[in-house]
């Protein structure tokens, strides 16, 4: 570099200069590390996909969601119930209540106002 | 004169026994009333026979309720085993005549409608009891009490009664 520099070339000297200069052919790898092929993975794509929403939709959506989520959690705690309520219609209750146990059958046992009178 | 005193004093310790009638010789629970569309008046009140501490009752509720005066729900709740179970009651006055028949029938109310009615505990998830059998329907007269076991101990020695007095008139503030 400096015996060009020192070599006080003229322009017409540095044209021919440049259009003898033979530039080294660009290696393969070259073009593809500086523009990198499209050809991302589908799912890299999705991953990386965004979509610009403004703050007053994501909010409305947000609670939009949180509704949804919190009335199917109702649904479905309430269809347990009554499931739990059909399950028992055949079975007789085993549970006890403060130590006492439902019972059978309900037999109703009059007591007439006169018969309490006596 | 002093044998009259002695019998009064007698009759006096009596009376509210008597006023509870033979058949009830327990500790008192709670005391509701119903008060049908047809005029007709129905006062359910629990019993623990034979008479115990009052805890017995303790985690449990007794509660009726009602949509339109024709049919009671009859619900009784254990808070701890998160269960309960309970029957319909419904009234029919017997033309020409001073009966009344009384169908017990087996609770009908949802659990939506139990909560509509504004039951204390959030009833959701408790464990629906139905009893195998229901009696079929009775006639009773005005006055007439109907005694119904809901619950019996393991060893059948006590039980929690419910009383359901049946009246044509308002219901009397009985003394029990």
């Amino acid at each position: 570099m400096e015996n060009h520099e020192r070599k006080d070339l003229t322009d017409a000297e540095l044209d021919v200069l440049l259009h003898a200069w033979q530039t080294p052919i660009a290696p393969a790898r070259l073009r593809s590390a500086v523009f990198p092929k499209q050809s991302v993975a589908w799912y890299r794509r999705w991953l990386m996909a965004s979509i610009r929403i403004p703050v007053p939709v994501a909010i409305a959506l947000s609670v939009l969601v949180v509704m949804a989520l919190w009335q199917w959690g109702s649904t479905r705690e309430r269809a347990g119930a009554e499931s739990a309520r059909k399950s028992f219609a055949s079975a007789p209750p085993t549970i006890t209540f403060q130590g006492f146990l439902p019972v059978a059958e309900l037999r109703p046992r009059i007591i007439r106002s006169h018969h309490a009178r006596n | 004169m002093r044998a009259i005193r002695i019998i009064g004093i007698f009759l006096i310790a009596i009376l509210p026994a008597a006023a509870d009638g033979p058949e009830r010789r327990g500790t008192k629970g709670v005391s509701t009333g119903m008060g049908f569309a047809n005029g007709i008046k129905v006062n359910a009140t629990v019993y623990v026979e034979p008479a115990g501490p009052r805890s017995v009752f303790d985690n449990m509720s007794f509660g009726i309720y009602t949509a339109s005066g024709d049919k009671y729900h009859r619900v009784v709740e254990d808070d701890t085993q998160r269960a309960y179970f309970g029957y319909d009651i419904s009234t029919e006055r017997i033309p020409n005549s001073d009966r009344i028949r009384v169908t017990i029938a087996p609770l009908s109310a949802s659990v939506d409608e139990l909560e509509a009615f504004g039951v204390s505990h959030k009833i959701v998830g408790f464990r629906f009891l139905v009893l195998p059998r229901y009696p079929a329907p009775v006639v009773v007269e005005s006055g007439d009490t109907i005694a119904l076991d809901l619950l019996v101990s393991p060893d059948g020695k006590q039980k929690i009664v419910d009383y359901l007095e049946i009246s044509r008139k308002p219901a009397i503030n009985l003394k029990h």
